[in-house]
């Protein structure tokens, strides 16, 4: 009796471990539809969102049945995607896409696409080179995320000056005048846009011409002309005002971004380069702050940057080890189609699909749009270099020694240059 | 020969003691053991998670033996552990110096005393983080009320590991109670003696307490020394938080807080590269085996210094 009752309390531990993870789910709905699976990494608002718009393409079908989930940590994807429980539809980043298919985890979008006449011509080339690995699509973008210049009018006028800079020349010298120090030499007002880092690691550095890998993605320029010439306008800039100076008021800026106290909505910033949501959190933050929004400037000498940023993306791809690829692939095309912009006005992102650039709709939903959406038209969009993330990370911390004096901007880049080089190998 | 098979019999309650057992032997073999061997097996591989791992002998030890940032880690975890754990010590020694004297809300002392050890690190440290803020954080703003000009504790390369041996000092709480209870432990009738003899405060505390209590010492630091070595958190906040990125380098502004653990994490998670990772890993190992076996020495040597066994 006893050793049974041992056993009992043994099988009772040891069965839910071995269960736990079994059972099988039908693929098929109570109606006969095929259940497809689509994994977003949203959460909160955005995720309510996805199942916006999932629940039009379900009322829209009798073929197909899309359940959604969300799943931020993008590392159960890649565990998902390794074993047989892969999602059918996966929804991730440009960056993600390279990364994953250099591993060989997609379907060729383009094949799928081309077998079912999709148009193609819906995107334009950044959104095309973004999503493609060795010139197929391994992934269908549905947003776009590009970085654009806010700007304070009141300090503008305050300087004199009723119209934003067009190029990089004209907005040093306005951020000259527009910077103000208090008596113990802080910095009050900020003119040139050094905060956010990220913005100052790609827009600061794009607008000058400025690259971190050449044209294949995947040859690192560090040390290239015009970067060592945008961190020389840079330093010229904090040097005039104290390096420690402008550390202080940028960590004052980290601490505070995006929140009631950030230094723009608090009127302490002249030129902001940030997304279109910031907008939004302007009028939810600060209503009172009058703003405007123009195109990154380019320079005197190459005003045709006019507009550049990064470009990025959310982007819709189904898994080689996906069970329902047609399904999976029919979802894909309606949301980045017919499903878009539904989708777009409420997450209030920017759309990947060239035919919404000029929407109406799209464009009064956020005051900052036209001016977003002309930047999207000039084609200026820049990715991000398909060398590994590593090489992110050297790039920012070379990026500080310059940043904090430690090293000149020259000599700073040619390390970085030689340590890139040193991973690519 | 016979005769030691029949003593190694198990008996029924051996038999049953042992299913008992079984569920938590098959988590050990399956969640510990089995990684920890996976683990060897990878710090010699090419391993990204998505291809199979790639046998590369020893080129990920040779790979972290050449790599700059991998002392940086190193040496960025020594300072904290060697320059925070005697700190930490110290504070917790006094702390519960302080919460061993006869006050008026002595329970009150202490409970605030221990409060930091029960707070969520995550949330601890995005407070420390608007603390730091050097424009508006109330540690600035406290130096101001001296006419000192704080520094920029979480952008300035040189000032951004004393923050986390401040943000350290704060949470001591589990120390400061073993210490408590050590200090309990010694006898009163030491000190009415060293009264007699015309002892002070101060020479009580080095020649009764601090012998009294130094095995407890020793064997805290030991312990502080091997969770430095482990120290990822709060770093891992401060660099990854909104609001606490103050540098976009992966291991704060100059990768001054770049610590061996997160170095490790961004290896295996951001890198993709878990053979390296799985190699850092097993060198740690063997860091804080050597760290511990160097310690208990000591705590023998401390613990015969001071008349213990």
């Amino acid at each position: 009796m006893k050793k049974s009752i041992a056993f009992l309390l043994v099988l009772c531990c040891i069965l839910p471990c071995i269960f736990a993870q079994g059972g099988s789910e039908a693929n098929v709905t109570e109606d006969g539809r095929q259940i497809v699976t689509y994994w977003y990494y949203h959460k909160g608002n955005e995720a309510t969102y996805q199942e916006n718009a999932i629940a039009r393409f379900n009322a829209s079908q009798d073929k197909y049945f899309v359940e959604g989930f969300s799943v931020p940590d993008k590392q159960k994807y890649l565990v998902a995607m390794a074993s047989d429980e892969s999602p059918d539809v996966i929804a991730l980043t440009n960056s993600e896409v390279i990364s994953y298919q250099q591993s060989g985890l997609l379907e060729d979008m383009s094949s799928m696409g081309e077998a079912n006449g999709f148009d193609f011509s819906i995107y334009d080339a950044p959104a095309v080179t973004a999503n493609s690995v060795d010139g197929s699509m391994y992934a269908f973008p549905l947003t776009s995320v590009v970085i654009q210049m806010f700007y304070n009018k009141d300090i503008l006028a305050a300087i004199g000056e009723s119209e934003p800079p067009t190029t990089m020349e004209e907005l040093y010298d306005m951020a000259l005048r527009a910077t103000t120090v208090d008596e113990s030499g802080n910095i009050d007002i900020l003119g040139y846009p050094l905060f956010p880092l990220a913005s100052a690691r790609q827009e600061l550095i794009y607008a000058f011409g400025g690259r971190w890998a050449a044209e294949d993605g995947v040859t690192p320029t560090a040390n290239c002309e015009e970067n060592i010439r945008s961190l020389e306008m840079n330093m010229a800039f904090r040097e005039k005002y104290g390096i420690d100076q402008v550390q202080r008021f940028v960590a004052t800026g980290n601490t505070n971004r995006y929140t009631p106290q950030d230094i723009f909505f608090a009127g302490k910033q002249l030129f902001r380069f940030d997304g279109p949501w910031f907008a939004n959190q302007i009028r939810e933050y600060n209503p009172d702050v009058n703003f405007g929004v123009a195109m990154v400037p380019g320079t005197e000498d190459n005003p045709d940057l006019l507009g550049v940023s990064r470009y990025e993306n959310t982007s819709l791809a189904i898994p080689v080890v996906a069970d329902n690829k047609d399904g999976a692939y029919a979802f894909i095309e309606w949301f980045v189609t017919d499903g878009a912009k539904d989708f777009l006005l409420e997450i209030g992102s920017l759309p990947a699909n060239n035919t919404l650039f000029d929407d109406p709709d799209l464009l009064a939903s956020n005051e900052a749009f036209p001016s977003f959406m002309a930047a999207l038209k000039t084609g200026n969009g820049i990715e991000a270099p398909r060398l590994s993330s590593e090489y992110t990370s050297l790039t920012d911390e070379y990026l500080d020694y310059v940043y904090n004096g430690t090293m000149s901007p020259r000599d700073a880049m040619n390390e970085l240059q030689e340590q890139a080089l040193a991973l690519v190998d | 020969m016979v005769e030691n098979m029949k003593k190694l019999k198990l008996t029924r309650d051996d038999r049953n003691g042992f299913l008992f057992a079984l569920p938590w032997i098959i988590g050990f073999l399956l969640l510990s053991l089995y990684p920890l061997i996976m683990s060897f097996y990878y710090s010699f591989t090419e391993f990204n998670f998505i291809s199979d791992p790639e046998w590369v002998g020893l080129d990920n030890y040779t790979d972290l033996f050449q790599d700059r940032r991998f002392y940086k880690s190193l040496s960025n975890t020594c300072f904290y552990a060697f320059i925070a754990t005697p700190i930490l010590l110290l504070v917790a020694l006094l702390l519960a110096l302080v919460a061993n004297r006869k006050f008026k809300l002595k329970g009150v002392a202490r409970t605030i005393f221990f409060l930091p050890s029960v707070i969520p690190m995550v949330a601890a440290t995005m407070v420390w983080i608007w603390m730091f803020d050097p424009t508006y954080g109330y540690i600035n703003n406290f130096l101001a009320l001296f006419g000192i000009e704080g520094p920029a504790w979480l952008i300035n390369p040189k000032t951004t590991k004393w923050a986390l041996v401040l943000m350290g000092s704060w949470c001591t709480g589990t120390t400061m109670l073993v210490c408590l209870a050590a200090l309990q432990d010694v006898p009163q009738s030491y000190y009415e003696s060293a009264e007699l003899d015309g002892a002070n405060a101060f020479q009580q505390f080095i020649h009764i307490t601090i012998p009294s209590v130094a095995h407890v010492i020793v064997y805290q630091a030991i312990l502080n020394l091997i969770n430095a070595f482990q120290y990822f958190t709060q770093v891992y906040v401060i660099t990854t938080a909104s609001g606490g990125n103050t540098s976009t380098a992966s291991g704060g502004p100059e990768n001054s807080i770049l610590m061996y653990p997160l170095y490790l994490f961004h290896n295996a998670f951001v890198y993709q590269k878990m053979g390296k990772a799985s190699a850092m890993a097993w060198i740690l190992m063997v860091i804080v085996g050597i760290l511990t076996f160097v310690m208990v020495k000591l705590s023998k040597k401390a613990t015969s210094n001071a008349g213990g066994e």
